[in-house]
């Protein structure tokens, strides 16, 4: 029975809700995993001090000024972790990621700096971290390649060609270059970027095994692996709950319902928590199972920046060819990224960087070769943007150099060259979306007056100049787009699942494995679960990520979770809907009546998507919560869960091995505007004003939507003037907040955000994922503003006082 | 070799003799401890030399606030803070890069627990503020059990880097600025960092530049974040004096200057090369700004 009429509504969707977990967070009493009740052990890394080479032996050094001696402490090596899993068969002291070759602990040989060998326990933290340091490890050194753009092809793990049209044949490509009016070269570089989550890695472990396999008076001392079935359960802070449970599952040769990974409050993630808890949690696994107690390792801020996964550096090789008027006929780009020791998430790092390389340009002939590289640092990882924002930078700051050369305006340049609805990207992409990037791009300039800023900062400066000031004005404009979601097929191989069910109170629980990151997942979660029932938020709580608890609806990552995720939350929501109504615990006398008031801002008449019939609002509210409850009273699943599972929607498909198709259902476009002043004695920037305009298809709550462009701006203002990773011999030198600069409030100009709003179709409400968007644009509109003001055409980040004072010397020397 | 805080011992006294008979104890020297904004920051990286620390907040009535000497001199109390400073009207007026240079210490929190006398024995080549007292002119006021008192110049009190003349007995009582001779226009210092707050000094300036009948009649230039320590730069100062700032080759002249007195070096906050060439800039800048501050002076004199 469905007497429910189209009702389709909104109360909470479009609306400002505050998200439920602020409060606590803001008064500081939200507890993070350190904070957690927690008795046991706490443990230690033991770590390689170069960057390569084979470790030999270990010494421990004398405790007695500690009051501590060795017998104290619980040791764990790779000798503790078998050779051949009973499960598999592989070597389970690799980690199951992309390709299995990074250890949890080393064997034998290793590949960079501060690499995991052994681990300690204690229960005193303080004893713990002091001890760790008394511990030398023994190596033989080995020749280290710490340079990625340097390194020859036997270096190179994986590599990506894109081509169209002439570009598939390289001869073809040349002859069409060559009989471009115009041709403009360059090389730009980036580097890496340290996440800065305010929270460090942590993570809490505990083994649950048969009480024959525990030590006792008679049998002090157990064999690490226990003789009968076990249960390994961790609780950390990380972004991917079924990413460490796979890991865990490998490591230890458990079954899936052998390890429980339990997310706890997390303070940040930016990706970098996506692939490195994953270590984290098996390390103090390890501890806890050898130890049969319960573990805790926390890293401090200097562990944690020196060892775990940073921004991948980047260089590209850019050669484009225009016709006389600037429109693109060719573009080559031969991109190399840096993958450091192992290959955890590179290959897909290096494929959204590829995609989203010659950014929303129709160009006839591309031709793109992008590599993989090892090095001896440790690997490279996820990081908000995931390979899109070096491309983006280098294609970017590219356009603003080709502009210069046919003496264009940036935004005249780029204006003719977007691709329109019906026209293809780079990889073949048709784009069937109805678009108007041109009417976006003049959208955000007039928002920015783009022509009179310009033409008053040339008024300035040339004041400037006749006065002596040393300072100097200019505006940038970065154009371009992020994909949400995971790339091609990524997302049908995911099958993300997710499951609301009915709780005792009347009330809706949202079972996800998203987390929450500081992005708002819970309440934006929670207004689209209640907008599709029609409930109000109260009535909805969204469950802790345990495996034990939730399916598996994918990671934290991609900027998929508000689109991907989030739509699953709303057909979930229907399909527990359309249960009630089966099991007749919602009937006609529940309807609400035609023309009743359906709340003070309740718009009616739009639907959640394409694949959610909407028929949210058609029931009172008490009714719908007297059903939830008494369908949770039956204790029926049929009747008390409602599911959803993925669905890739209609349209191509993507084909991997010549990387031409639909890359990604869909894309958020932007324009980025800035203006800089450079202060010419000491090359300092400083950013006067900021604009960030950009199409999310809807959105869901306005207040957290600007928060994530205004933190990912900020972000990304970081990495394209202050934050640089000094290397040395595959040692980060600046491993510390002091030295690794970030910036403050007093670096951030004001930050005008502007949404244009084109619903995607299978997004809920038409939303689109905008988590990684911000991190793309403000580097290139930043260096293109710097080039405006003063002529100096950076094209390697960061655009530190070094490096534009450096220019202006060589400029002053070859004049 | 790195031990634990536990371990550590502090002492707390209430008049400063019992903090100088503990400082004159033979056995493991005792650090003093003050806003603790430097040590804490050395505890945490485990990078602490000392085992026993002299807790002085027991001593605020002793070595706590600012006096005026009837000469005019500023005494300032070896616990007197940043904020203290910058918040006090007279020291405003007389001298201002003093006060400047406070507001740009870490920030409001280390401003408010940080003391001049802590930022002088930490002896970082990259100070905020001592930098502008060796450009004043400051003495810094020494006393121990045995020796009673005794003054030394900024600028004999630094030996190199991070070492200092204090003897392991002895503690900061307090810090003596004179009145200044050319007023406050002549004072003039900037700070070069990465990022706008927050931020260590890669590369810094402070000075006293007089001026007479538009040409400069003395100069005390202090190189911040170029060498061991904070430093006057005595080849630039000799190069200055009778300077109108108008000569076309003087920019030339402090480069040439500088090159034999200052050898920066690369490290991880910035490269030796930016620091030279920034250096050379802010020193011209410094002539051409305290310039006309001077004869702005002179007009409002004149106008008065």
């Amino acid at each position: 029975m469905n007497i429910a009429r189209p009702v389709a509504a909104r109360a909470h969707v479009g609306h400002s809700r505050p998200r439920p977990d602020a409060d606590a967070k803001v008064r500081g009493t939200a507890p993070y995993v350190d904070d957690l009740p927690f008795e046991g052990l706490h443990g230690a890394t033991i770590r390689t001090p170069i960057a390569r080479g084979r470790v030999t032996g270990l010494r421990f050094g004398d405790l007695s000024d500690l009051g501590a001696d060795w017998s104290e402490f619980a040791v764990v090596t790779a000798q503790d972790i078998p050779r051949r899993s009973a499960k598999d068969g592989v070597d389970p002291n690799l980690v199951a990621l992309i390709e299995r070759d990074q250890p949890f602990l080393v064997r034998d040989a290793f590949e960079h700096m501060h690499e995991p060998v052994a681990l300690i326990a204690h229960p005193s933290l303080e004893v713990v971290r002091a001890a760790a340091e008394r511990v030398e490890v023994v190596v033989e050194a080995l020749p280290a390649r710490l340079d990625f753009r340097t390194a020859g092809e036997d270096a190179v793990f994986k590599t990506i060609t894109v081509r169209r049209d002439a570009g598939e044949d390289a001869d073809a490509f040349a002859a069409e270059l060559a009989a471009c009016a115009v041709r403009v070269e360059g090389v730009y570089e980036t580097q890496a970027q340290e996440q800065c989550y305010i929270e460090p890695n942590g993570m809490i472990a505990r083994v649950v095994c048969d009480p024959d396999d525990l030590p006792s008076p008679e049998r002090p001392s157990v064999p690490t692996w226990p003789s009968k079935p076990f249960r390994v359960e961790v609780e950390g802070s990380l972004q991917c709950p079924y990413y460490v449970h796979k890991a865990l599952c490998s490591l230890f040769a458990l079954p899936e319902d052998g390890v429980r990974v339990a997310a706890t409050l997390a303070g940040g993630g930016f990706g970098g928590k996506e692939d490195y808890p994953s270590i984290l949690a098996g390390h103090a696994g390890l501890l806890a199972l050898k130890t049969r107690r319960p573990v805790k390792m926390i890293y401090d801020r200097a562990e944690d920046m020196v060892a775990t996964t940073k921004r991948h550096p980047s260089q590209s090789r850019i050669v484009t060819g225009h016709d006389a008027d600037g429109r693109l006929r060719c573009v080559q780009i031969d991109c190399r990224m840096d993958g450091g020791a192992y290959v955890t998430l590179t290959p897909v790092v290096l494929s959204r960087g590829v995609i989203h390389a010659v950014g929303p340009y129709e160009v006839p002939h591309v031709r793109i070769t992008a590599q993989a590289v090892h090095t001896n640092t440790p690997p490279h990882g996820a990081f908000r943007g995931f390979g899109a924002p070096q491309t983006v930078f280098a294609f970017e700051r590219h356009m603003d150099r080709v502009a210069t050369e046919l003496g264009l305006d940036p935004a005249e340049l780029r204006r003719r060259n977007l691709v329109v609805r019906g026209g293809t990207l780079a990889v073949s992409q048709t784009i069937e979306e109805p678009i108007a990037l041109e009417a976006w791009l003049d959208e955000a300039l007039d928002a920015f007056d783009w022509r009179g800023r310009r033409a008053r900062a040339e008024a300035f400066n040339h004041e400037a100049q006749v006065s002596g000031v040393a300072r100097r004005r200019g505006v940038g404009l970065a154009t371009f787009m992020h994909g949400a979601g995971f790339t091609g097929s990524g997302e049908d191989y995911l099958a993300s699942k997710v499951k609301v069910r009915a709780t005792a109170e009347g009330q809706l629980e949202i079972c996800t494995a998203q987390t929450e990151i500081g992005q708002g997942s819970i309440a934006v979660f929670s207004q689209i679960a209640a907008d599709t029932m029609g409930l109000q938020l109260a009535d909805v709580a969204v469950a802790r990520p345990d495996t034990d608890q939730v399916p598996n609806s994918g990671p934290t990552v991609a900027s998929r979770t508000s689109m991907v995720v989030g739509h699953l939350v709303a057909r979930a929501s229907e399909d527990l809907l359309g249960r009630l109504e089966r099991a007749g615990l919602l009937g006609e006398a529940d309807a609400r009546p035609e023309g009743e008031a359906l709340g003070e801002d309740v718009v009616v008449g739009e639907r959640p998507s394409a694949m959610v019939q909407g028929r949210g609002w058609s029931y009172r509210p008490e009714a719908l919560r007297r059903a939830l409850a008494a369908a949770a009273a039956s204790g029926d699943a049929e009747i008390a869960e409602g599911w959803a599972q993925y669905e890739r929607p209609p349209g191509g498909a993507w084909d991997d091995t010549v990387y031409k198709g639909v890359a990604y259902g869909t894309y958020a476009w932007a324009n980025y505007l800035a203006e800089v002043e450079v202060d010419g004695l000491t090359g300092e920037v400083k950013v006067l004003d900021f604009l960030a305009s950009q199409e999310i298809g809807r959105v869901l709550n306005p207040l957290l939507a600007h928060g994530q462009i205004e933190g990912g701006v900020v972000q990304a203002i970081g990495w394209a003037l202050l934050e640089d990773c000094v290397w040395k011999d595959g040692h980060l030198t600046n491993g510390n907040m002091t030295n690794y600069v970030v910036p403050t409030a007093a670096d951030v100009p004001p930050i005008q955000v502007r949404f244009q709003e084109s619903p995607y179709a299978y997004g809920p409400w038409g939303a689109k994922g905008i988590g990684e968007l911000p991190m793309d644009g403000p580097a290139p509109a930043l260096l293109n503003a710097i080039a405006h003001a003063t002529g100096i055409d950076l094209c390697a980040l960061p655009a530190s006082p070094e490096r534009i004072v450096a220019a202006q010397l060589a400029a002053e020397e070859a004049r | 070799m790195s031990g634990m805080i536990s371990q550590l011992q502090a002492s707390r006294p209430t008049d400063l003799d019992a903090a100088l008979a503990l400082l004159a104890e033979a056995g493991d020297p005792w650090r003093p401890l003050a806003g603790g904004t430097d040590l804490l920051v050395e505890a945490q990286h485990g990078r602490l030399q000392h085992r026993r620390f002299l807790d002085l907040s027991g001593l605020q009535g002793s070595l706590g606030g600012l006096r005026w000497h009837a000469d005019g001199t500023l005494e300032v109390g070896a616990l007197c803070t940043y904020l203290q400073l910058q918040r006090d009207a007279r020291v405003q007026a007389e001298y201002p890069a003093l006060c400047a240079m406070a507001r740009l210490v870490g920030a409001a929190q280390i401003q408010a627990r940080g003391t001049l006398a802590g930022n002088i024995e930490n002896a970082s080549p990259a100070a905020d503020v001592a930098p502008v007292l060796l450009a004043l002119g400051a003495r810094v006021r020494l006393q121990s059990a045995a020796r009673g008192v005794r003054e030394v110049a900024l600028d004999d009190y630094w030996t190199g880097y991070r070492q200092t003349v204090r003897g392991q007995d002895e503690l900061i009582v307090a810090v003596l600025v004179p009145p200044q001779p050319f007023g406050p226009h002549a004072q003039w210092s900037r700070k070069v960092g990465t990022r706008s707050w927050q931020a260590i000094t890669k590369v810094g300036i402070a000075a006293r530049i007089g001026w007479a009948e538009g040409r400069i009649v003395e100069a005390r230039i202090v190189a911040v974040s170029m060498a061991a320590t904070p430093c006057r730069v005595a080849a630039i100062e000799q190069a200055l004096l009778g300077c109108s700032g108008e000569e076309p080759d003087l920019a030339a002249r402090i480069a040439t200057a500088q090159q034999s007195a200052l050898r920066p070096l690369d490290d991880v906050r910035s490269t030796a090369a930016y620091r030279a060439t920034v250096f050379g800039r802010l020193v011209l800048q410094a002539v051409c700004e305290t310039k006309g501050a001077a004869g702005d002076a002179g007009k409002g004199g004149s106008a008065a």
